[in-house]
């Protein structure tokens, strides 16, 4: 058995600090296939196989100069360069998750985190899998005048369609192989799954996203109050000029043209600020685990009213959140807690939905 | 009730962008092509590493080069990234390093990827100055619109970060490709030639379509309270009210220079600007004095150089003979010594294919074969005997830093000291970096004279030196400061003496009596010579201006009356710039020092 996802789900890593550089490029260098050695009193050497050398402009390295501290510092062109390297690309994995299963999924033990709306349990088919929970990682960037970042995961059940909370996963213990011998389910579609993870990302950094609309709209807000004070001033003094009596024609043209060219200015400053303080949220799915999960998956018989056979739908008991997972309704995507089924195409609904399908 | 000209604009809701999936991972999935665990660790590591969070910190100090920002630059830059969020007024005094703090606002906006595309507006002097700061310093490689790259790059469209002098792009065709364009950062140094509204300059930088802007000047109130106005207009319409209010609000009736209702002006003034001055610092610099020795030329010396000086000044006069830059690069070497000379005249005269490139005569190239021939056997000049007795006469634990303009100057007089039994390191631009480690090392240690060329440590601490040396002059005062700003810089204790070698009767001579004896220059604050140019109403390079007389004179009684109206020129701009930093200390005082 190797590390621990723990890492993985939700590693500890400190801001740009030198010290975690360091640690980082020892790891990285060793990953790319470096020969790297460290002494016991921190005297550090790599030498580079040629490909990341010439990509890196440089062959061997030795940390234990001093000088050389500035390669490692945020912002260089070599941590710079070697961090582009490590993301040149979108990385996945795969580990197995060690959780024997001791315990099956009962029809009672659905019933109490369910309840029904037109439909009745009938039956139960248990048996344990190996689950492909996808630990999706999406780099999410939050643009105003500013610019902050984020690395969000987001567990993602493809088979049920939904996230669900990471935390219960981070004392998973990983390994390489099915030790378990559970049959596995496959992954679905990569596209449509990753798609499915950036709409729950989308949902979980609603929080942050909707403080930072606050903030920007409040700047905005008073720097345009700023800005239309000055117009409004500089407007209300042309436009006394125009009501003055006897004014000449020409003239009063000229402060015409002045008035359109000063709305004109206004809109552009106005436009300036709006675009400087615009909240613009990017997501990108940069790397992917699939976690091989041990879940009990029970197919749960519902007879519907006027159906003349049972309708089968899939729940999951999951041995990390120690909970029944029921499936996702077919409209708004969260857990059916309170399960329907759609009388013409068969889809689940939740409660709320239960004469809304999209069908 | 209606009216058209009210403007009605919202800020748009937050725009979502769902980007495409890192490249590879799509495939990756699907084709169960996995990576080790280990690599997709290191690949995330690598992803926190670079997240970026607010500008609570600057990840751009630890990228500087060749610069060790003070506490009051770093305090400044965060402060115009943080509080006044990339539209800042800088106005430290002189000399307290205005470019660094800007150069870290836009490096820092880059490397948080919140700058691409920006313009630098400065001086016609200056840009060449700016574009080698920000590249040195700062490692962002700035263009400007002569420069080859600027074309390859396509133009103002695509260069991403131009240097410009104010006076080129305001022009046209200039003008209207630079605002068809967004900029996300537009920096003004000397901003205080902004101070009209009503000024071309003053139009084209509002005009422009940007971002964050900045404006640097240590003097943003020169004559009227309403220059203030106009330039905070520029970066905040609407900070100071309408321009009728802020007369009425802020200034003295019948006395436009002093303000009323200060604490409320400067109320509204922090919420743009930081102005650090020397007193909050306590950055007074110990005095520097200037010494200018004459020399009077040997005899063999001033027979060359009146001799090559009066072909020269024929051939400015004749036309199109010598090109102007072959014209003044040749008149400089011959003021700094005859072996500097006779190394381009022996070139023009028997290669060839440098002859060619200046389309010579074979006149001319006999001309330059003879007079390389005679200053070759000049092997002891004026000026190395002056400072063969000036060092000698140095106690004997002081050190001494010699500058020449010229490489061969620098040989000749190191041949000539060592002969002498003196020790000497040199620098230069042709040493690696090892070897000039060592002539700073072995300066500091055991050698007392450092011969140096203008790569002389430009961002070396040579402080434990106080005697300078000018073997020769730049005809850039720029550049003269940034040699005395070798050791005359924050941690010198001691005072600074300035030796200036000057022969008699030569363009140098004039040069000094310029610099030194009408406007003091070497008493002045590093920065300040740079705003009394800037006070001179030409536009050009003082250089250019003072070569364009000397070619122009034809005759010693012409060149002397055109120097001193040039003098007197300078004179009257340093009074100007005095005012105006009395008025900036009047209305200011130290209430907007960032630290």
């Amino acid at each position: 058995m190797s590390a621990s996802t723990e890492s993985t789900v939700e590693a500890p890593f400190g801001a740009s600090a030198p010290e975690d550089a360091r640690s980082w490029i020892v790891d990285f260098l060793r990953e790319s296939g470096a020969l790297v050695e460290e002494s016991p009193e921190g005297r550090l050497a790599a030498v580079l196989p040629d490909p990341l050398a010439a990509r890196l402009g440089r062959g061997f390295l030795d940390l234990s100069d001093a000088t050389e501290d500035v390669l490692l510092a945020p912002g260089s062109p070599f941590l710079d360069g070697a961090l582009e390297e490590a993301q040149r690309r979108g990385l996945c994995a795969r580990r197995y998750l060690w959780s024997p299963l001791k315990k099956s999924l009962s029809l009672e033990d659905v019933q109490r985190r369910a309840s029904f709306l037109g439909v009745r349990p009938k039956g139960l088919l248990a048996s344990p899998v190996h689950t492909p929970m996808l630990l999706v990682h999406f780099h999410v960037s939050f643009l105003s005048d500013d610019r902050e970042e984020e690395l969000l995961p987001v567990l993602f059940h493809p088979l049920l369609g939904r996230s669900i909370p990471a935390t219960a996963y981070q004392s998973a213990v990983p390994s390489d192989r099915n030790e378990l011998g559970y049959p596995e389910r496959p992954l679905p579609s990569a596209r449509g799954t990753l798609e499915a993870a950036a709409r729950a990302a989308q949902e979980l950094i609603v929080p942050r996203r909707e403080k930072l609309e606050e903030r920007q709209g409040r700047r905005f807000g008073r720097e345009a109050a700023r800005v239309r004070e000055y117009f409004a001033a500089v407007r209300t003094d042309l436009e006394r000029r125009l009501t003055r009596e006897g004014l000449a024609a020409d003239r009063r043209a000229s402060i015409g043209d002045k008035l359109k060219a000063l709305a004109l200015e206004e809109r552009n400053k106005l436009t300036d600020l709006a675009e400087k303080h615009r909240l613009s949220v990017h997501l990108t799915a940069v790397a992917a685990a699939v976690l091989m999960t041990p879940q009990i998956v029970g197919t749960l018989s519902l007879e519907a009213r006027g159906a003349a056979n049972p309708v089968p739908v899939e729940v999951f008991w999951d041995p990390f959140l120690r909970d029944v997972l029921l499936p996702s309704c077919a409209v708004c995507g969260l857990e059916a807690v309170r399960l329907a089924v759609c009388p013409r195409c068969r889809r689940v609904l939740c409660g709320a939905h239960a004469g809304d399908c999209v069908c | 009730m209606y009216n058209p000209y009210i403007v009605t604009v919202t800020l748009p809701p937050s725009h979502i962008v769902i980007e495409t999936p890192a490249p590879g991972l799509v495939d990756g999935l699907d084709g169960a092509a996995f990576d080790p665990p280990a690599l997709h660790d290191v690949h995330l590591r690598a992803r926190r590493l670079k997240l970026l969070q607010g500008f609570q910190e600057l990840l751009c100090l630890p990228v500087l080069r060749n610069v060790d920002p003070y506490a009051h630059q770093t305090d400044t830059a965060l402060r115009a990234l943080r509080r006044y969020q990339g539209r800042a007024l800088l106005c430290d005094e002189v000399g307290l390093g205005k470019t660094i703090e800007a150069g870290m606002v836009f490096k820092e906006y880059v490397l948080r990827g919140l700058v691409k595309k920006a313009l630098v507006l400065t001086p016609p002097g200056l840009t060449e100055q700016w574009a080698e700061e920000m590249s040195s310093k700062f490692g962002l490689a700035c263009v400007g619109p002569d420069d080859e790259v600027f074309l390859q790059a396509g133009g103002w469209e695509g260069a991403p970060f131009v240097v410009a002098s104010m006076s080129l792009a305001r022009r046209s065709p200039h003008a209207e490709a630079i605002t068809r364009l967004h900029y996300d950062l537009v920096i003004v140094d000397e901003a205080h030639r902004l101070r009209n509204r009503a000024s071309v300059s003053w139009k084209f930088v509002n005009a422009l379509d940007k971002k964050y802007l900045l404006l640097l000047t240590a003097t943003p109130v020169q004559n009227d309270l309403e220059e203030l106005y106009n330039l905070v207009t520029l970066l905040k319409p609407g900070q100071l009210g309408a321009p009728k209010d802020f007369k009425g609000r802020f200034v003295e009736r019948g006395d436009p220079r002093s303000p009323k209702n200060a604490e409320a002006l400067r109320g509204l003034l922090a919420d743009c600007m930081v102005r650090n001055t020397r007193a909050q610092l306590d950055r007074r610099l110990p005095p520097r004095r200037a010494y200018t020795t004459r020399v009077a030329l040997t005899a063999p010396e001033r027979a060359l150089y009146d001799r090559v000086t009066a072909r020269l000044k024929d051939a400015a006069a004749g036309g199109k003979s010598l090109s102007r830059m072959l014209l003044n690069t040749l008149q400089k070497e011959l003021g700094s010594s005859p072996a500097a000379f006779a190394a381009t005249a022996r070139s023009l005269a028997d290669r060839p294919a440098a002859s060619a490139r200046q389309g010579l005569s074979e006149e001319w190239r006999a001309f330059f074969r003879e007079a390389a021939g005679e200053a070759e056997v000049i092997k002891e000049t004026a000026k190395s005997r002056a400072l063969a007795a000036l060092l000698s006469a140095l106690p004997s634990s002081e050190k001494a830093l010699v500058f020449t303009g010229y490489r061969r100057t620098l040989e000749d007089m190191r041949a000539f000291l060592e002969a002498r039994g003196l020790r000497v390191a040199v620098y230069h631009g042709g040493l690696s970096r090892a070897e000039k480690e060592e002539a700073v090392r072995s300066f500091e240690g055991e050698v007392p004279v450092l011969l140096s060329t203008e790569a002389g440590g430009e961002g070396r601490n040579l402080q434990f030196c106080r005697t300078l040396v000018n073997l020769d002059l730049p005809y850039n005062p720029m550049k003269i400061e940034q040699r005395a700003g070798r050791i005359h810089r924050i941690g010198q204790t001691e005072p600074v003496t300035i030796h200036n070698l000057a022969a008699e009767n030569t363009l140098e001579e004039a040069l000094i009596r310029l610099l030194d004896e009408k406007i003091h220059m070497f008493e002045l604050v590093v920065g300040e010579m740079d705003m009394i140019l800037g006070e001179l109403e030409e536009e050009g390079d003082f250089e250019d201006m003072l070569l364009d007389l000397w070619w122009k004179s034809r005759s010693p009684e012409e060149w002397s009356g055109s120097v001193n109206a040039l003098g007197d020129r300078m004179l009257e701009a340093k009074r100007r710039y005095l005012q105006a930093q009395d008025l900036d200390q009047a209305v200011f005082g130290r209430d907007f020092e960032a630290t």
